[in-house]
């Protein structure tokens, strides 16, 4: 049974990963078995500088099968990430492997020229494998989604960020746009070396007798199994656009949610809010994928990839 | 410094703080039994712990006490300690503990509930037996507890590509009709109490030193107790849980309440669900000799969750937590006409009177705010409101 895959020159051991902001840098998750049949894992955004995010009472609320988050990328800023996180993180036992767990280092800034910088500041870091270029975070004003929702702006950061550092880049796109085929091949012509989709979809919960948003923030960012048809579409509409490897997420959890995403077109799937609920998530849904293979007589995950066949226009006998 | 704190080395601080952990699981000790502590000299610092050898003495024969104190030592997070039991040397070196990073500091677990039942209006007490997280938890800390049923899980497994959905067969009962049809998030809950086995463990027939070691597998910490305010989905299925059913458990979590070392006099303010970690913090405090005021506000005498009604574990909380030497004002605002911000104003210059004070307070922002006011210095909501 294979389940590694093949992504933008990184051979991952599962086609499964940790989506960014889950698993933060991994100091809360220790020794709780999470990194079990996990292929790569996206760290928690990082800046230049370090940033306290969004009003921190109330920052998630639970809506109809999945939440809503109003972070606002908190975090410790690239010299503490470099200092404090990324020694401890290279050096775990998981990257000892024949197939070592890989590091995605996802990135943010306000300008192209802080994306540009922050990327050149990572290059050349031992145990980053690659950089995920967060375009899309709905809960910042300045920067973030700005630049994932406009095919020109994509394409510029993606751009920047190529030509500042060596290590594949991969723009993690939004759903908040019309068109995300075109936002998709904005950024494939500007040198990316796969998409990373879905970001979260922005929502709003009101909490109807005091007539306040139930998030601090006031808005936020959807996720969980509530998003994941929209998610799997949207995997499908780029897959179809670009020929980039895709790594697709969107309220996966168990190894069906995989398969759906990868027979829309990805090639690695990230496992997000689920491990909110079971941090075990990640080796129970490897079991799932190899039982689920064999159950269809398939040895090997690669071929299904994009291996969806549309009903429309197909005859019926 | 304060000048007790001056006098006192910290390993005797720690000393009287054990004794005071050994008095709470009721071991005073008896003639005949020399019991006692010595401190090695040798104190260290560890992970920001105070980490020291100590030894423990008991008399001839190894009494019941001795067993219970060392089973009550295992659980004082301090990793290393001898047992002298007469003339026998009985050497347990955590060195694990010690040198190393230490057990994991949380873990995913399953906890069976022991007690479940309504604490007051509104609120509702779960007991459940969890020794991994009873043993390390510290005040402060909270749980994460799904609060999906494994049942509910695997029909969720079983249907949850068909069209109706795993929660189809609860739509028609009123709050289960807007359940989603996933399992809800885990709900952190403050970790409310710490507890031991009603039953204490047989005594150990005789001094020898494989008897502290099983004696020490069942440390006496295995019960957390959580206090559950009722508002939500989530609580509300939480206290649904019978006896002998079970927990998803993740922690403890979070950043416990930071004691000073040096720390005198405690004033303890809760309103509302605030005494859910307060409660724990108090009887730590007190467990450490430090005097301790706790002062328990709510809107009325059936919303009190620490009444002089018996508890959930059949006593009266509150006059347990006097017999410990805690100071526990109840205040309600139906009866007394005030809240408990207003009698602590009011109290104000009676509590802060002497002594190197601080004051932990947790509750509704409006409580918080006005506990803090006299102060401008205030920075969170755990945070210590200030020193005197």
């Amino acid at each position: 049974m294979n389940l590694s895959v093949s992504l933008a020159g990184l051979q991952l051991a599962t086609p499964i990963m940790i989506a960014s902001g889950i698993w933060g840098y991994g100091d809360e998750y220790t020794g709780l078995g999470t990194l079990e049949g996990v292929g790569a894992v996206v760290l928690k955004t990082i800046t230049l500088d370090p940033c306290v995010g969004n009003e921190p009472a109330c920052r998630t609320v639970e809506t109809p099968s999945g939440m809503l988050n109003s972070i606002g990328l908190e975090n410790i800023g690239a010299e503490a990430f470099l200092a404090d996180k990324l020694p401890h993180l290279r050096d775990l036992p998981e990257r000892r492997t024949a197939t070592p767990l890989r590091i995605i280092v996802s990135i943010a800034g306000d300008t192209v020229d802080e994306f540009a910088r922050l990327a050149a500041r990572l290059e050349g870091e031992a145990g980053i494998d690659a950089l995920e270029v967060n375009i899309s975070c709905p809960n910042v004003e300045r920067g973030g989604a700005l630049f994932g929702c406009d095919a020109n702006a994509a394409a510029e950061v993606t751009r920047a960020v190529r030509s500042a550092c060596s290590l594949p880049v991969i723009p993690k796109l939004t759903p908040n746009v019309t068109d995300i085929a075109a936002i998709a091949r904005a950024c494939a012509e500007a040198g990316a070396d796969a998409l990373s989709l879905i970001n979260t979809i922005s929502g709003m919960a009101i909490d109807v007798r005091t007539q306040r948003p139930r998030l601090g923030g006031d808005f936020g960012g959807l996720s969980g199994p509530a998003i994941r048809p929209a998610a799997v579409l949207r995997v499908y509409q780029v897959a179809q656009a670009v020929s980039l490897p895709i790594i697709g997420m969107g309220g996966v959890w168990d190894a069906e949610d995989v398969l759906e995403f990868v027979e829309a077109g990805a090639t690695a799937v990230g496992v997000g809010t689920a491990l909110f609920f079971d941090p075990q998530r990640p080796r129970k849904i490897v079991q799932g994928l190899e039982a689920l293979l064999r159950e269809m007589g398939a040895e090997d995950i690669r071929p299904l990839i994009g291996a969806v066949r549309l009903n429309r226009g197909q005859q019926i006998d | 410094m304060s000048p007790r704190a001056a006098r006192e080395p910290a390993a005797a601080r720690w000393l009287r703080y054990l004794a005071g952990l050994g008095r709470s699981w009721g071991l005073e000790p008896k003639a005949g039994a020399e019991l006692g502590f010595r401190a090695l000299d040798q104190v260290w610092m560890h992970q920001g712990r105070p980490r020291f050898l100590f030894q423990i003495f008991t008399g001839p024969d190894v009494t019941l006490e001795g067993a219970l104190l060392t089973e009550a030592l295992a659980t004082a997070r301090y990793g290393y300690w001898e047992v002298i039991a007469g003339d026998t040397l009985c050497k347990f070196v955590e060195s694990g503990e010690v040198a190393g990073p230490g057990p994991p500091a949380r873990s995913l677990t399953r906890a069976e509930v022991v007690f479940s039942a309504p604490a007051c209006r509104g609120h509702h007490r779960l007991v459940v037996r969890c020794p991994s997280v009873a043993r390390i938890a510290q005040p402060g800390q909270f749980l994460h507890i799904s609060c999906t049923t494994e049942a509910e899980l695997d029909a969720f497994a079983a249907s949850k590509n068909r069209p109706t959905g795993w929660s189809g067969a609860d739509l028609a009962t009123e709050r289960t009709a807007k359940a989603p049809h996933w399992p809800l998030l885990r709900r952190p809950m403050s970790i409310h109490r710490i507890a031991s086995e009603t039953t204490p463990p047989a005594p150990a027939p005789s001094p020898v030193p494989g008897q502290f070691r099983r004696l020490m597998d069942h440390p006496c910490r295995t019960q957390v107790a959580l206090l559950l305010k009722l508002v939500g989905l989530g609580a509300r299925r939480l206290a649904q849980r019978q006896v002998a059913e079970w927990l998803d458990i993740l922690g403890p979590l979070g950043t416990p309440v930071p004691i000073a070392d040096d720390l005198e006099r405690a004033i303890v303010i809760a309103g509302g669900i605030g005494i859910a970690p307060l409660a724990f913090l108090a009887e730590e405090l007190a467990l450490r000799n430090i005097e301790t005021h706790l002062l328990v506000g709510a809107r009325d005498r059936e919303r009190l969750p620490i009444g002089v009604e018996p508890d959930a574990w059949e006593r009266p909380l509150a006059s347990e937590f006097r017999a410990r030497g805690i100071a526990v004002d109840l205040v309600t605002e139906a009866e007394d006409g005030v809240t408990v911000a207003e009698r602590f104003e009011q109290r104000r210059d009676e509590l802060l009177a002497g002594g190197r004070v601080e004051i932990f307070a947790c509750g509704p922002r409006p409580m918080l705010a006005r506990v803090c006011c006299w102060r401008s210095a205030w920075r969170a909501e755990w945070a210590p409101a200030g020193r005197v």
